[in-house]
């Protein structure tokens, strides 16, 4: 028996109301995505990566369309429980961060299994060595203020991993760092993909970023333009850095 | 789906973290319920003092007395004070003959200067028969040292308490003392109790007959009407009342007199004790209101201004009744923090306005009654977690993208 997909778009559709008019963000997105794969989305700006990224980590819900996640129609979930899948399935490592800045970095790693009721001990346990793991080992009391952008992506990811989640969704996770600490969050992503066989998913408009995935979906206008093997990916009119 | 609880220890700690970082905005919402909290404590508190302090005023009332002023209403008092309408011996006939009454004693006063030495201080000096009542008979207040007068005691006086301890003249005076009274000598035999007023604790009390002798024959200030034990209070003023109208030929409704009962007494207090306590509650009231929408306003741009965090704690797994219950606890520890610090300032305050009454010769203690304290503390929490609960639960609703958006 095939291995049903871990997440799994149909036909799925975002329009927002900016003011008067109505903007299609993603005009029917049909996406089949497998347990341990690892997936770049790339695509200018406006052409609805970052809604997509919305859609799959149920940050945001479909206009119309589902979306299923480890079998799961998360359209139609209420926000208590799609709080909890978030927690146990997926683990977010965003653009800027998104630390909590009153929280140090051990902290941090430790809120989402507070959130999980698990227990203190193990929480700081469990935090610890995830936090080494991203080789933040020595700066887990520092304040997110206290730390570099590269430094402070490897604390998010460590709180992305921390739960042990079946997806990890970036959203342009070296968008905010200079090109070297990208390149160490891009090889972390690698290793955990290669060693540890975990579903990743990137969204980014790099290039580099997105040769180290083994599957490109390329979205243009709300709907996708490509979508297939990353090894001889024309990679037409996307940013070299 | 088993839905989880967080602890609410961890709650706590997350709380306690958000103070840590942002101390000045912190303290700026507390000193808003401090204000409000301090203010309440230590008005109420001070009312209530006052009405512990009358009521223990009114404790050393005899309850079978019964007393009759000239004039009616206010201003019966004033009559009584200047000494224009007076009560007379016809007067004490006439309740003698009521069922039900003991005795009948009348009092005459005259504010009269009192001299020691080189030093004149005015007060009122009260006369009255000895061989018809002690001092402590009518007051309960009688000589705590000396005696009682005595029939046939002629230029003897017992002297107020504040006359032996508090400041009236340089020196303190004491039991075979001589003071001056309206010029002529008395020799003090008695020190009485402590009343607790300043106008009854430096009053000084003479023979009647000696009254007579320096300011000839006058009317009674005053009757002090003493009853049988047992017998309802009510009926027998209201016989004293029909009495003294026959007698003085008057219609119910003209009465130039007022008979209170003790208890009367106590209840008229009471009302004048009541509208203070209402004025007072009144202004804490609106100090408390404004401490309370300064809090709402901060914890309000506080929540508004932690959308973002609200959208991540959301995005690593936070339901939205634990981002309600972070908000919760934090405004509540807020309006907690705030009122304790404001029943603390606001008990200093009371015990300041307490030792400057008790220097001035006033034995007035503010109180400090449960309620008031819990009260304080329980509204503080209240209001503070209320006005953290309601923008909370606003932002939690929000789309964690919409909310990562900020």
């Amino acid at each position: 028996m095939k291995e049903k997909p871990i997440i799994e778009l149909e036909n799925v559709r975002k329009t927002y109301r900016m003011g008067e008019v109505n903007v299609n963000a993603l005009c029917g997105i049909n996406i089949k995505i497998n347990r341990g794969e690892f997936v770049a989305i790339i695509g200018h700006s406006g052409s609805g990566k970052s809604t997509l990224m919305n859609m799959i980590g149920s940050l945001d819900l479909p206009t119309r369309g589902r979306i299923k996640l480890d079998g799961i129609d998360i359209s139609s979930l209420p926000e208590s429980q799609l709080a909890q899948l978030r927690g146990k399935k997926i683990g977010f490592v965003f653009q800027s961060f998104n630390l909590i800045p009153t929280l140090t970095a051990i902290e941090n790693v430790m809120l989402p299994l507070m959130f999980k009721n698990v227990s203190e001990e193990e929480r700081k346990e469990r935090s610890e060595k995830m936090l080494a793991r991203v080789g933040m080992q020595a700066r887990m009391e520092h304040l997110p203020k206290e730390l570099s952008g590269g430094e402070q992506q490897r604390v998010a990811i460590a709180r992305a991993l921390v739960v042990e989640p079946e997806v990890i969704l970036a959203d342009e996770p070296t968008g905010n760092i200079d090109y070297k600490s990208g390149l160490e969050i891009m090889k972390l992503f690698d290793r955990l993909h290669k060693e540890e066989k975990r579903t990743i998913i990137v969204v980014t408009h790099e290039r580099f970023v997105a040769q180290y995935a083994e599957r490109i979906i390329q979205l243009q206008d709300g709907t996708i333009l490509k979508d297939g093997k990353a090894k001889g990916f024309d990679f037409n009119g996307i940013k070299q850095k | 789906m088993m839905m989880q609880m967080v602890e609410i220890k961890d709650y706590f700690n997350f709380a306690l973290r958000t103070f840590r970082h942002k101390p000045t905005r912190s303290w700026l919402t507390i000193i808003g319920i401090v204000i409000g909290i301090s203010a309440v404590i230590a008005l109420m508190s001070l009312a209530q003092g006052m009405q512990d302090t009358v009521n223990q005023m009114f404790e050393k009332l005899n309850p079978n007395s019964i007393y009759v002023i000239p004039g009616s209403g206010i201003y019966g008092t004033l009559a009584a004070i200047s000494g224009t309408e007076q009560l007379t011996n016809a007067d004490i006939s006439a309740i003698e003959k009521v069922n039900g009454v003991e005795k009948v004693v009348g009092f005459a006063t005259v504010l009269a200067g009192i001299e020691k030495g080189d030093e004149i201080k005015y007060s009122f000096v009260m006369g009255y028969d000895p061989a018809e009542m002690t001092l402590n008979e009518f007051s309960s207040v009688g000589p705590k040292t000396g005696r009682e007068l005595k029939e046939g005691d002629r230029y003897k006086a017992i002297v107020g308490w504040n006359y032996a301890n508090g400041n009236i003249f340089s020196r303190s005076i004491k039991v075979n003392d001589d003071i001056t009274i309206a010029g002529k000598t008395f020799t003090v035999v008695g020190i009485a109790e402590r009343v607790g007023n300043e106008e009854d604790d430096k009053q000084v009390y003479i023979p009647l007959e000696t009254m007579e002798e320096m300011y000839g024959e006058m009317g009674y200030t005053n009757l002090f009407v003493l009853t049988k034990a047992n017998y309802p209070m009510d009926i027998i003023a209201e016989n004293i009342k029909d009495e003294l109208r026959d007698e003085r030929d008057l219609e119910e409704g003209q009465e130039d007199f007022t008979v209170q009962t003790a208890e009367q007494l106590l209840e008229t207090y009471g009302i004048v004790l009541t509208i203070i306590q209402v004025i007072v509650i009144g202004i804490a009231g609106i100090s408390l209101l404004v401490g309370g929408i300064g809090i709402m306003n901060t914890m309000y741009t506080t929540v508004l201004e932690r959308t973002r965090e609200i959208g991540i704690m959301k995005a690593i797994g936070a339901k939205n009744s634990d981002i309600i219950m972070i908000f919760l606890i934090e405004s509540g520890i807020l309006g907690l923090v705030g009122g304790a610090i404001g029943v603390i300032i606001g008990v200093g305050i009371s015990k300041a306005v307490e030792t400057i009454t008790l220097q001035s010769g006033y034995p007035f203690g503010a109180s400090y009654p449960v309620w008031l304290i819990g009260g304080a503390l329980l509204f503080s929490f209240a209001i503070g977690s209320l006005s953290g609960l309601l923008p909370a639960i606003q932002a939690a609703k929000k789309k964690p993208a919409d909310s990562l958006r900020y």
